[in-house]
């Protein structure tokens, strides 16, 4: 059978083909056993096909998935949280959203390439997660307006605000914004630890870091976000999560500067 | 454009300037469908939720990068395909590592020893048999009622690859279901004939 066979038996089945058409086609299968085994084939799988019912989501998945995207997508107003930054420039990712809050701390969000609308991205798919990582300014950029993007693009030392840790552990911020995928989110969910301070973070130090520790990352990040960081005399230890697509999962934690790793091992 | 692609231009402009009442308004044209395709996809349900969650996370995240030069629904059932084979390619490797010693994946017939509970082939378990290209193939044209063309755009394959990825497709899921016909026929004694 050839591939003009297999276009007729498909118009045929779809019932793409006039009456006259269809007429002389079913002629052709009839009088040949090939074509009429291949038609039969086809017939059988779209009965089968046909007689499936459309799936629908319950009215209590279906309110799940609103209040799922509302607060992953921080539609909704962040409420109060501790001290708000004092330069005013920390919420330049609330624009990618199209909805700014008044947002007292931030996460940076990085975008990596592979994520699911290839053909819309101008990373390339193909990309490795060294480009992945040195483009992440860029793409950040990308996910937002164009104001936003004006504005992260006018300064060259661009800062973030986010929440000084302290001891707290990064595994245990990690529970805290367990499943969370925006900003918002993540900076709502770790407000229950009551942090009372804030750390401002130069981007392109925190920046140079991703793209050193590239090889470090896990496969499948679809973003990194700053889930805060501990500054004591001698150092700044920046925690990061990460997102599969589904919410922070895990993450690690470097030492801003020198980029070296900080081991996370369950104290002994 | 149809009229639906032209009001859902509007809406992700609106959506862009704060407008929450018209990402309610996307998310309620689209959410069954989206849906609908996902659990075809991946079968199970929770993951179909899961996904079709992702696929308007991504969607409403990247917004302001769509162009209107396709239609929105084109983009949108994109990133809902390829959302699911982000899900398949990730359940595929947490399979990999729990595999037990006696699961043949050499064995096209092998039950899912995590998911397949039925013995009787039927046509949910004969399409998670198919790959995830011809499911996907299967899923828009037949069960969504998609147009060659509208797939071939949102698969971004040539239409005759559709063709051809439909034509195997149906192949392989009569031959899984044997001589079975659909319950309705049974009923009804209808030949099928379209």
């Amino acid at each position: 059978m050839n591939e003009q066979d297999r276009d007729l038996i498909i118009a045929l089945a779809q019932g793409h083909l006039s009456t006259d058409a269809a007429g002389q086609a079913n002629a052709r299968i009839e009088a040949d056993p090939e074509l009429a085994s291949a038609y039969a084939e086809q017939i059988l799988a779209l009965d089968h096909l046909n007689s499936l019912d459309a799936p629908q989501m319950t009215i209590d998945e279906r309110s799940g998935l609103h209040a799922n995207l509302i607060e992953q997508l921080g539609l909704v107003p962040v409420p109060e949280t501790p001290p708000a930054p004092a330069k005013g420039k920390a919420t330049w990712w609330a624009p990618v959203v199209g909805l700014a809050t008044a947002a007292a701390v931030v996460a940076a969000v990085v975008i990596l390439p592979g994520s699911s609308d290839e053909s819309f991205d101008d990373v390339s798919a193909g990309a490795n997660l060294d480009t992945a990582v040195t483009s992440t300014a860029a793409s950040a950029v990308e996910s937002a307006p164009q104001t936003a993007t004006d504005e992260l693009g006018a300064t060259d030392a661009e800062e973030l605000t986010v929440y000084a840790t302290g001891s707290v552990e990064l595994e245990e911020l990690i529970e805290e914004a367990d499943g969370a995928g925006s900003p918002q989110a993540v900076e709502r969910q770790l407000a229950e630890l009551n942090f009372t301070s804030t750390v401002d973070l130069d981007t392109d130090e925190v920046q140079t870091c991703l793209n050193e520790l590239s090889t470090d990352l896990p496969d499948g990040i679809t973003e990194i976000l700053v889930l805060g960081a501990d500054v004591d005399n001698e150092s700044t230890v920046v925690h990061l999560g990460f997102d599969f697509g589904s919410g922070v999962e895990d993450g690690l934690s470097f030492v801003l500067g020198d980029c070296s790793l900080v081991d996370h091992a369950p104290q002994g | 454009m149809t009229e639906r692609a032209d009001r859902d231009i509007e809406l992700i402009d609106q959506y862009l300037q704060g407008d929450i009442d018209a990402f309610n308004e996307l998310v309620e044209a689209h959410e069954d469908r989206v849906f609908a395709i996902c659990l075809r996809m991946l079968r199970n349900r929770e993951a179909a939720l899961d996904a079709a969650q992702d696929t308007f996370l991504t969607v409403f995240r990247k917004a302001d990068r769509y162009k209107a030069q396709a239609a929105f629904s084109t983009w949108l059932y994109r990133v809902t395909i390829n959302t699911c084979y982000d899900h398949l390619r990730r359940e595929k490797r947490k399979r990999a590592d729990r595999l037990p010693e006696t699961y043949d994946p050499a064995d096209p017939q092998a039950l899912d020893p995590f998911e397949a509970v039925e013995v009787r082939p039927d046509i949910e378990q004969a399409l998670q048999q198919l790959s995830p290209e011809f499911r996907a193939a299967v899923v828009l044209v037949d069960l969504q009622g998609m147009s060659l063309e509208h797939a071939s755009d949102t698969l971004e394959v040539p239409t005759g690859t559709i063709k051809s990825r439909l034509f195997r497709a149906r192949k392989q899921l009569a031959q899984s279901l044997g001589n079975l016909r659909p319950p309705s026929e049974h009923q009804n004694g209808d030949t099928g004939e379209s």
